[in-house]
């Protein structure tokens, strides 16, 4: 399977060292982040004007210091995201204290009571989908991962958290993935993205109204009735909110199912034995988490002059963390860091961030994941194999993941 | 045996040292605190010690490197998820949820 350059993309000169919109990074990235660690661990890309951090320490230490490595101006390496797109205010575009107050409003949808209660929703759903595709696969057809339950799962479990109706969830997908890729340059999908953001407040916006007339006890109709400070919050606000939701939650654990299927696939061994014992899967999941992340890396602005290695960042500049390139450092993780070993001592992976926007909604997806892989098991195990020929990844150096994953089932 | 105490929700609860906050809370949802890493990574479980700081766990480096973001002393706040009771001369012990 290859990442194959379009006509525009291969007009334009990339940085060699680290370019997210590199076709040849976003095919296979990792000997560029090994580039990045051993000879540039802080790399200015001069073309889009923004440094990198690429060794677990320096990441990790700065997702703690939110100080200095600011989320206010936006997450990617471009510098007026946030303006170009026209997205709502979100929390995780903030900083401590105004960040603190609003995240604290919604991990209430989140406790461990709350998480524990969509279980029986969530497996009940993975049921159904596994059964539908051995079902499909015993009239001979072939089966792709992506539309028959990576991508659907994490979109009914969104949706439920925010209230939306079963037959409104199909609009979300093409929402998530318009504002969460970039192919060949962030300027040539920023309308894409621009028109999916204007879908969401629409969609959203009709929502928060008829949940402030008639609240039904769902996220949104919680988040009109909250007060930060003593106001309550705009329509605006609670956009901000669903953004969040869809942009973070809903194609991430879609492409951890591809990411994860695919190392699987190299380690037959640590597959069976999943299979076998599903009490490895919550490390298995760890593991797994850390040597494909999802979301490859996301960016901060200093507030003041920075030093690394001898080379100052000066402040109000983009600083681009690569969480995949740190879960692989083995001067964190060592020698075999590139190896996948489910019974690893995992202590703090990058893929969820750290610090405090640390991923809110890190729980949920692990249910889900876990919910996945035991059924999985139980109802397939290892009777499946990966048509690589026909996969696809997906187009991103953001984030990491397969549109297409076909599999023969063998019944 | 130390009286805890959590406000605003003003939910009590005798405990044993040796108890994890978290543990407590866990079991008790009307204590009404806040979780999201569980980890101390992200401060979402900080809380403010009004009394018995005494009958607490001593904070290590990664629990005051978080309570650092926020400007925080642990002698003053803590995260719930790194808080243990200890035995020692307090009895009772109030913690507040933060608000900022």
């Amino acid at each position: 399977m290859e990442v194959t350059a379009t006509e525009e993309e291969q007009k334009i000169e990339y940085d060699p060292i680290y370019d997210p919109f590199n076709p040849e990074l976003i095919a296979d990235p990792y000997p560029f982040y090994e580039r990045l660690r051993e000879e540039h661990p802080v790399h200015y890309n001069e073309r889009k004007d923004f440094y990198v951090l690429s060794r677990y320490d320096d990441i990790y230490r700065a997702l703690r210091k939110p100080q200095i490595f600011s989320s206010a101006q936006g997450l990617t390496p471009e510098k007026d995201e946030i303006s170009k797109l026209g997205i709502p205010p979100t929390f995780i575009m903030m900083d401590p204290p105004d960040h603190t107050r609003l995240r604290r409003l919604i991990t209430k949808a989140f406790t461990p009571d709350t998480v524990k209660a969509l279980e029986p929703k969530i497996r009940s759903f993975v049921v159904e989908r596994v059964e539908a595709m051995k079902a499909k696969a015993a009239d001979g057809a072939t089966i792709d991962l992506i539309p028959e339950i990576a991508s659907p799962l994490p979109t009914m479990v969104v949706a439920d958290i925010l209230g939306v109706p079963p037959e409104d969830r199909e609009k979300f997908d093409p929402w998530s993935d318009a504002i969460t890729s970039a192919s060949a340059d962030f300027t040539l999908d920023v309308n894409n993205a621009i028109g999916a953001v204007q879908g969401l407040v629409t969609y959203f916006g009709g929502m928060c109204q008829a949940r402030r007339a008639n609240p039904t006890g769902d996220m949104i109709s919680k988040l009109t009735q909250a007060e930060v400070d003593g106001e309550t919050l705009t329509d605006w606000d609670i956009l901000g909110f669903c953004f969040v939701m869809i942009a973070g939650g809903n194609d991430t654990t879609s492409n951890f199912i591809g990411n994860s299927t695919e190392q699987l696939d190299k380690y037959p061994d640590q597959r069976r034995e999943m299979i076998e014992n599903p009490a490895c899967i919550p490390n298995a999941t760890e593991e797994l988490l850390r040597i494909e992340s999802v979301v490859q890396g996301l960016s901060r602005t200093t507030t003041e002059d920075v030093e690394y290695y001898g080379t100052t960042i000066p402040a109000g500049s983009k600083v681009h963390n690569l969480y995949a390139s740190g879960n692989r450092d083995p001067r964190h993780w060592g020698d075999d860091a590139d190896e996948l070993d489910i019974h690893r001592e995992i202590d703090k992976h990058l893929s969820f961030a750290q610090g405090p926007h640390f991923c809110i909604g890190a729980h949920v997806a692990r249910l889900m994941i876990r919910i996945y892989f035991e059924e999985m098991a139980a109802r397939i195990g290892e009777n499946y194999e990966v048509d690589w020929d026909n996969a696809e990844r997906r187009k991103s150096g953001f984030t990491r993941g397969y549109t297409k994953l076909p599999i023969r089932i063998k019944l | 045996m130390i009286r805890v105490r959590f406000e605003p929700s003003g939910f009590e609860i005798d405990a044993e040292p040796g108890e994890a906050i978290m543990d407590i809370t866990d079991a008790n949802p009307a204590a009404d605190v806040p979780y999201s890493c569980r980890a101390a990574t992200c401060g979402t479980c900080r809380v403010q010690v009004l009394a018995g700081g005494d009958a607490l766990s001593t904070a290590d480096i990664d629990e005051i490197e978080v309570l650092d973001i926020f400007g925080d002393s642990p002698e003053e706040v803590r995260l719930c998820c790194q808080t243990k009771l200890i035995g020692g001369a307090a009895t009772q012990v109030t913690l507040k949820v933060c608000d900022d």
